[in-house]
């Protein structure tokens, strides 16, 4: 696989955050890295990378390192980057890789602030999946799963004394003393991550969160995922406090999601992410009126009229039908043959178009038929699609030379507009269920 | 009279500095333009100019430039084109926060705004033309036009008189014969005349609108049109208004009983009449075109006043915290737009009703462990947006249906339920009802999960 070429961004603050994206699936997929990262080491790790590249197959995966952790700027080692802060990191690579909506993933440190993102921007996330990871580090009364402090100070003691060598990996990936190769290379992508001193602060800060009050809130489809032996009590958490959130429980102990058996790892989340996906795609439909329009007897008439002729009318003709877009603040999609296909906002404004358009084109010794439809259609790049757009090209069809023909959506939406109709009839749409009553509209008087 | 307005500058996108003020309080923005002649400043210091400025600011938000070339805006560039002419429309539309205006261009002014009426629709409300040729040079088919013979003599008397009180004076007779003229008034308008253009820049000036035709666009103009003319014009005969009014499609004409070429004169009050007449009925078209369709969303918490008792004010705060941030998350997630808190309610709007009906059920469900329960209604219909909040029958219908739904439940109007046809929301018929304050009887739907 090529090189990934990875590419920095400016949040609001001017700090720069080096991302990666890797896959072209339908879905974003902004991976929260946990703890510290390096996305350029990250790919030399065999199990890692296959992760990543897993990942990827379903969708657009979105790498990025946080700030004061590998690529991305630094920051003052005694004052860590809080969650907030790094949940503008996540959205300025958001921002910068045109990602609207994203499935966000924070696994192990990360899931915390993924948890808190969900809960804070609604809006930017499709849905949530969390992997190992921990409500609240720090033991309490009411929390006996926590670190207490001494147990803490202690594990940052060792932290800072064994940072990027490889007793630091053994202590905390105990089964990786297996494998020498892949125990040295997390020990290396810890150090071109963070500095010991750095590494000790962060793990200060991380030992003060707290997300227990946050998960109610969140209110995006959520996947909480976790091998059964780590950490039973704060995943299980996560799962019961977040509404509707689905649990998994995988067997084995590993923490780390590529360690062990990640093949259940990425075919739950690749499952999960496939499904909010194609709800997400429901989400992408729009009301929307389209407007059919075509030439009536295009062929004869620039037979009759000759090409250098037909060549000038068409001119004409468009320029007239782009007019009457503009000016009723339609939508031009695309042209097709000698017709358009616009979409309005407003139905009444869509069937003003059309009734323009008739009698514009008229001076110029030609027809045209025109239909409009009000429905659901699913927006695609420039272009539109769905149920709405196929009737409307039918009820198109059906009109004669400087006919305005309705569904009775259009009549039933635009009521008290004061546009008038008579019954066009009962008609079959090709390709459509149903019967369609469609309606003629009346010219104004 | 209004205040005389600060005149500021704004750069075109070729970076021609233009001098534009903005005045009066609307509702329909009104972009001036004047021809060869025009300052803002020294048009406030003309008497009628000042009278006829705030005539314009009672019925519209009026946005009056220097073309480029003219006045305070940059000068002596050469070569002008209406093209140019254009730019400087957009700029100072722009700068004025205008992204429709209605154009109404003055003699020789009205042929650059008809040539912005076709090329820019989506920014023309309207279009009013006044004391307006269509070409400028004489022609077999376009006999009111100037033979170059008159060009150069016109061009000749600038050369040799442009701003002196005996040229000023000569060029106010031949605009408007039959008005008394004094010595006060011809001076004033020797130091307007001075002031929008130095003699070399109106030769200039000359030059481009004899060469200007803009004939072949007229027919493309669809955006409405009133033409005004001057019947009697001693200048441009009324013929060319006729011309003008024949070849835009649906156009008003207006022949005014006036033998004058000098809008601001003896024809001011019917030119301001007839404007302000078309203004208003381009303000209501534009306020139909506001309209959009749109999916409105009521919820209400069910027996909220019962509900607070029973749990006293500092639970009830707490409850209603966490049910506004549960209808926030759900607005969010199903990419409505909060309108409006309403009591215990929240009105939303979405541009996909499937969205709406289940942002709905998604809070209907998402309350419920807080103890309440709240009651929803949806309606798709054209409504009225303005500034952030909406309005229409649309949505006073929307409030309806929601009044009637019962506790845990989400009530739709027929139009909804046929517009999600498809969707695989389910629905079952929840009766017939009559809608206070809005006609007919209305069929509303239960979904069902």
């Amino acid at each position: 696989m090529a090189a990934l070429e990875t590419r920095y961004t400016k949040t609001a603050d001017g700090t720069h955050i080096a991302y990666q994206i890797v896959g072209d699936g339908r879905v974003d997929l902004v991976y929260m890295a946990p703890w510290f990262s390096h996305i350029e080491i990250q790919w030399e790790g065999p199990p890692y990378a296959k992760f990543l590249n897993q990942l990827a197959s379903f969708s657009r995966l979105i790498l990025f390192d946080r700030r004061g952790s590998g690529l991305s700027d630094p920051v003052p080692a005694d004052r860590p980057p809080d969650l907030e802060t790094r949940m503008d990191d996540a959205r300025s690579v958001m921002d910068a890789v045109g990602s609207d909506r994203a499935v966000v993933y924070g696994s192990s440190e990360s899931g915390a602030m993924a948890a808190l993102f969900a809960a804070t921007h609604p809006d930017r996330t499709i849905a949530l999946v969390i992997h190992g990871a921990e409500v609240r580090p720090a033991w309490a009364p009411d929390w006996p799963w926590g670190q207490t402090l001494e147990e803490h100070e202690a594990a940052v003691d060792e932290i800072e004394r064994t940072w990027g060598t490889e007793e630091f990996v053994r202590n905390q990936w105990p089964n990786l003393a297996a494998d020498p190769e892949l125990l040295r290379w997390t020990a290396r992508e810890s150090r071109m991550a963070m500095s010991p001193g750095a590494a000790a602060v962060y793990e200060r800060m991380y030992w003060a969160i707290d997300v227990r009050s946050v998960l109610p809130t969140i209110h995006v489809p959520s996947l909480i995922l976790h091998r059964v032996e780590d950490e039973p009590e704060q995943n299980g958490y996560f799962a019961e406090h977040i509404p509707g959130a689905e649990f998994i429980q995988l067997p084995g102990r590993d923490h780390t999601p590529f360690l062990g058996d990640q093949d259940s790892v990425t075919r739950e989340i690749e499952r999960f992410v496939r499904s909010v996906r194609d709800d997400e795609a429901r989400l992408d439909r729009v009301l929307a009126t389209v407007l059919f329009t075509d030439i009536v007897d295009s062929t004869a008439q620039a037979a009759a009229i000759g090409d250098h002729g037909w060549r000038q009318v068409r001119e004409r003709h468009d320029a007239v039908v782009r007019g009457a877009i503009a000016r009723f603040r339609g939508e031009e999609i695309k042209t097709m043959g000698d017709g358009f296909l616009a979409t309005f906002d407003g139905p009444a404004r869509g069937v003003r178009c059309a009734e323009m358009i008739v009698d514009a084109v008229r001076p110029l010794g030609i027809e045209i038929r025109a239909g409009v439809h009000t429905g659901e259609v699913a927006l695609e790049g420039d272009d539109v699609s769905g149920l709405g757009v196929a009737i409307g090209a039918r009820v198109g069809a059906l009109a004669g030379p400087s006919e305005v023909l309705v569904s009775s959506t259009v009549k039933d939406l635009t009521a008290g507009s004061g546009l008038t109709f008579e019954d066009a009839g009962d008609h079959q749409l090709k390709g459509v269920p149903d019967r369609w009553h469609l309606y003629r509209v009346v010219a104004e008087t | 009279m209004i205040e005389v307005p600060e005149t500021r500058f704004t750069k075109t996108v070729d970076g021609v500095h233009i001098a534009y003020q903005v005045f009066g309080e609307g509702p329909t923005d009104l972009v001036v333009t004047f021809g060869q002649v025009s300052n803002v400043d020294r048009m406030w210091e003309l008497p009628e100019g000042a009278s006829f400025f705030s005539r314009l600011a009672s019925f519209s938000r009026v946005i009056l430039f220097d073309p480029r070339g003219n006045g305070s805006s940059d000068r002596d560039l050469g070569t002008a084109s209406f093209e140019a002419g254009m730019d400087d429309v957009r700029a100072v539309m722009d700068a004025a926060g205008s992204e429709r205006a209605l154009q109404f261009g003055f003699q020789d002014g009205g042929m650059m705004c008809a040539l912005f009426a076709a090329s820019f629709p989506e920014r023309t409300s309207g279009l009013i033309l006044m004391n307006s040729v269509a070409r400028g040079r004489w022609a077999p088919d376009y006999p009111w036009g100037w033979t170059d013979e008159e060009w150069d003599e016109n061009s000749a008397q600038i050369d040799a008189g442009w701003g002196t009180q005996a040229h000023t004076e000569e060029w106010l007779r031949w605009l408007s014969p039959n008005h008394p003229i004094d010595e006060a008034t011809v001076a004033r308008y020797a130091r307007f005349f001075r002031s929008a253009a130095s003699p070399g820049s109106m030769i200039a000036l000359n030059r481009m609108l004899r060469d200007s035709d803009v004939r072949a666009v007229l027919p493309t103009i669809q955006v409405p049109t009133l033409v005004m003319h001057t019947r009697d014009n001693p200048v441009e005969p009324v013929e060319q208004a006729r011309f003008i009014a024949e070849r835009i499609q649906g156009s008003t004409l207006v022949e005014l009983p006036f033998a004058d070429h000098m809008q601001i004169w003896e024809a001011a009050d019917a030119v301001l009449e007839n404007a302000e007449r078309f203004a208003r009925r381009i303000h209501d078209d534009e306020a139909e075109f506001d309209r959009v369709l749109a999916t409105v969303l009521f919820t209400d918490i069910v027996d909220s006043t019962a509900q607070s008792a029973a749990m006293g004010d500092r639970a009830w705060t707490e409850t209603r915290a966490q049910h506004d941030q549960i209808v926030r998350a759900s607005l969010a997630r199903f990419r409505g737009r909060e309108i409006k808190t309403m009591g215990d309610g929240f009105l939303a709007t979405f541009d996909g009703p499937a969205r709406g009906v289940r942002c709905a059920e998604a809070i209907a469900a998402g309350v419920k462990p807080l103890g309440i329960e709240i009651r929803a209604g949806l309606h798709t219909g054209e409504v009225a947006f303005e500034g952030d909040d909406v309005s229409g029958l649309g949505v006073a219908i929307g409030a309806r249906v929601g009044a009637k739904a019962g506790a845990s439940e989400v009530l739709v109007s027929q139009t909804v339920k046929d517009l999600v046809a498809g969707s695989g929301l389910a629905f079952e018929d929840a009766g017939e009802y009559e809608l206070k304050g809005v006609p007919d009887r209305w069929r509303l739907y239960r979904v069902v999960n």
